[in-house]
């Protein structure tokens, strides 16, 4: 076991112990640990910025460890977005650093009044003065503090995290981002800088695991899917999304993108220099990329990825990779989630086309590069009156503007919309609108039908009960099923530290697998036991937010997508040039009925008709210390 | 001879359809199979999608470089799918 530190940022004062061992049992680690931490820790009078919320960084029993692509870390608080639970996880090298160093568990408790940061090194924690970084940029923070501190990884906020953006994110190794419902923004209201960690001890080999990690590994490397992003790298999906009509386009206007040929996989390869991949990963997504001169000169950096690309491209009518890889770059300085900060700026461009918003620095015009740019820094910055109309979020600055904004402003719980269009993957559509920290396309990763991954569905026997309707995206039918199944898998890669490309995107390793590589390293769990936990994990999210009074109605979806329909085009390029009537459509007025698919959801779950879990449920969980917070009656 | 051909994931979203039964002359193969549908979908014609394309015959999986050695049988069942879905 490895052990649980916690912070106090306003005393500085640190206390270390063991890691309950239980609770590994009950929640396998990293975000089901810190969900447990949350659950217990944080109540209802506690605000996101109050100095009681906790910010919760956490490794699983996996993270640090040579099963394929261990390299993630979770970052937990309740969420300035959500106003309830909240978490987001990342990768790269720093996970693994900070569990090599000896963590499970850091626990940052209280606010400091002066900036800080921490620097941990094996058993030594110091909370030291960071008022030279405060201010300055993610890449300047790390760059200065790995110089200092040899061998060390950085986990750090930018501007954005300092000034409580809703969409805040926690930066480490320069391009990764635990990017999504405002973490940052918490850390940043702690004035806590950044985090450093760095191990010099080098842990024994256990055998017995390394035998389990040589027999998964090929699995993972030789899947046919995992070949694709070792070739392409995530972007590859702009392409054959475009035909497919889940490449959002003009904030969900349309499902496609009619400049697909001019920003495309191809088109950022050339700006494409290296490619890699994070701690112990044999997929290496991973694409570096640079632009060498002109206006929108990028140093080298990771990424864009599909998100990004997606999101600071199509959704905002950027057909530039130039700008779209000094978006990405901008970003991460700033310390701003990239799906949300498109989103945000996909809004202002349609509240200026609807006549409810101008500004006087930028024309608002969808694709325009000043206005692109320019808006990721002012909202980071709360600069400007864009700026600081989008700062907290698009459910917010809908409801400022009014006049129907409400509609165009697109998100779950506060949190914007990943980049998928549930009008075309019905099963990403019940994703988004249930998982507990808002609008996500990882929390459940609902793909296996987009995969056509019949294998996973021969092996689960109540995917197989589903029949062939399960796999078609454009059908409501089964989606329920294949969510409730997904999301527990989800849980469990998030909770033990693993990345989804190396488990539930393509199912190359199951759950039986990962039982017995826990159990290899002396965590006695059999694969029952092991989607036991994921399930506690979900009903203890779930709860946090029943706590916070969260309801049904808070599972929704945007009006855009139960309302109004999506085609896809034969001919993308056709998109505003060709009359809906005389174009050539594959699929015709599709939309969402999500009402059905959430009662099936909650049914399944054993979950009432407001989505709250039962007492039967809760009991079977083992979670009986959330039964005091069912509502009355219940 | 008749193949019973199963459009998955992108495929089915691209081409509007999950099922078709596709003619072929005897001694097909799973390369010929794709040229076919390259013929008949325009979608399929701009940009090399077997690049990323998966085939499955009869529940085998089948790598694009393979299949101008794989052979069809009347009434295989084969199909078509990406691997890649998440963001």
């Amino acid at each position: 076991m490895g052990k649980t530190a916690w912070i106090d940022l306003a005393g500085k004062t640190v206390t270390v112990q063991e890691t309950d061992p239980q609770l590994i049992l009950d929640y396998v680690g990293s975000r089901g640990i810190a969900a447990k931490i949350l659950y217990d820790h944080v109540g209802t009078e506690v605000k996101p910025f109050d100095p009681e919320n906790l910010l919760i960084f956490s490794t699983g029993p996996f993270t640090g460890t040579p099963w394929p692509s261990a390299a993630r870390y979770t970052v937990t608080a309740k969420s300035p977005a959500t106003g309830a639970y909240g978490y987001s996880n990342s990768s790269g090298f720093f996970g693994p650093e900070m569990k090599k160093a000896g963590y499970d568990v850091l626990i940052f408790d209280g606010k400091s009044e002066e900036p800080v940061y921490v620097m941990i090194e094996d058993d030594t924690i110091e909370i030291l003065d960071a008022s030279e970084y405060w201010g300055k940029e993610t890449g300047e923070v790390e760059k200065t503090l790995r110089e200092t501190y040899t061998g060390s990884r950085v986990a750090s906020i930018g501007p954005a995290g300092e000034n409580l953006v809703s969409c805040a994110s926690v930066i480490n190794d320069y391009g990764r981002a635990a990017g999504r419902t405002g973490m940052g923004a918490v850390m940043g209201d702690k004035k806590l800088k950044a985090v450093v960690v760095k191990s010099t001890e080098k842990k024994p080999t256990n055998k017995n695991f390394m035998n389990v990690v040589r027999r998964v590994t090929p699995l993972v490397k030789d899947h046919p899917g995992a070949k694709d992003y070792t070739e392409w790298g995530t972007v590859i999906l702009l392409n054959y999304k475009n035909k497919g009509g889940d490449n959002p386009a003009k904030n969900h206007a349309y499902g496609q993108f009619p400049f697909g040929d001019e920003l495309n996989a191809q088109a950022i390869k050339k700006y494409t220099k290296k490619t890699g991949g994070c701690y112990a990963c044999s997929i290496k997504c991973a694409r570096f990329t640079e632009v060498k001169d002109g206006p929108f000169k990028t140093p080298l950096q990771e990424g864009p990825e599909y998100e990004t690309a997606n999101a600071l491209g199509p959704n905002v009518w950027n057909k530039n990779p130039e700008l779209l890889i000094y978006c990405n770059k901008l970003c991460n300085e700033m310390g701003i989630d990239t799906i949300s900060v498109g989103v945000m700026i996909a809004f202002a461009m349609e509240a200026k086309e609807k006549g409810l918003l101008t500004d006087d620095n930028y024309n608002l015009e969808w694709g325009d590069a000043d206005t692109i740019k320019g808006l990721i820094e002012d909202i980071a910055k709360r600069h400007g009156k864009v700026g600081q109309l989008l700062a907290d979020g698009v459910k917010n600055a809908g409801e400022t503007l009014g006049g129907g904004a409400e509609d165009f402003a697109l998100h779950c719980k506060n949190v914007e919309i990943p980049r998928q269009d549930g009008r075309v993957l019905k099963g990403m559509a019940l994703g988004h609108a249930t998982s507990n920290r808002g609008a996500d396309h990882l929390y459940a990763l609902a793909t296996i039908d987009l995969t056509g991954n019949m294998d996973v569905v021969s092996k689960v026997p109540e995917l197989a009960a589903c029949g062939p309707e399960l796999m078609d995206t454009t059908k409501e039918d089964y989606k329920a099923v294949m969510v409730r199944w997904t999301e527990v898998c989800n849980a469990l890669a998030d909770a033990l530290g693993i990345c989804k490309f190396a488990f539930t995107e393509t199912y190359a390793i199951m759950p039986k697998d990962l039982a017995e590589g826990l159990r290899a390293l002396g965590i006695d769990m059999t694969e029952e036991a092991l989607f036991r936990a994921g399930q506690r994990i979900i009903n203890l999210e779930r709860m946090y937010n029943v706590r916070h009074g969260f309801r049904k109605i808070d599972d929704m979806l945007p009006k855009r997508f139960l309302e109004e329909p999506l085609d896809v085009y034969v001919h993308p390029e056709d998109i505003e040039k060709v009359s809906r009537d005389e174009a050539e459509l594959v699929h015709k007025g599709l939309m969402v009925d999500l009402e059905p698919m959430l009662d099936e959801y909650y049914k399944l779950g054993k979950w009432d008709e407001e989505g709250i879990p039962s007492e039967e449920r809760l009991r079977e969980l083992g979670l009986d210390e959330c039964l005091k917070d069912l509502p009355q009656g219940k | 001879m008749q193949i019973k051909l199963r459009l998955l994931g992108f495929f089915q979203m691209m081409l509007g359809t999950m099922y078709l039964d596709v003619e072929l002359p005897p001694d097909s193969t799973a390369h010929d199979l794709w040229q076919e549908l390259v013929g008949r979908y325009v979608q399929l014609q701009k940009e090399d999608m077997s690049k990323i394309a998966g085939m499955s015959l009869n529940g085998e999986y089948k790598y694009v470089q393979d299949w101008p050695d794989v052979l069809l049988q009347d009434g295989d069942e084969v199909d078509l799918l990406t691997q890649m879905g998440g963001g």
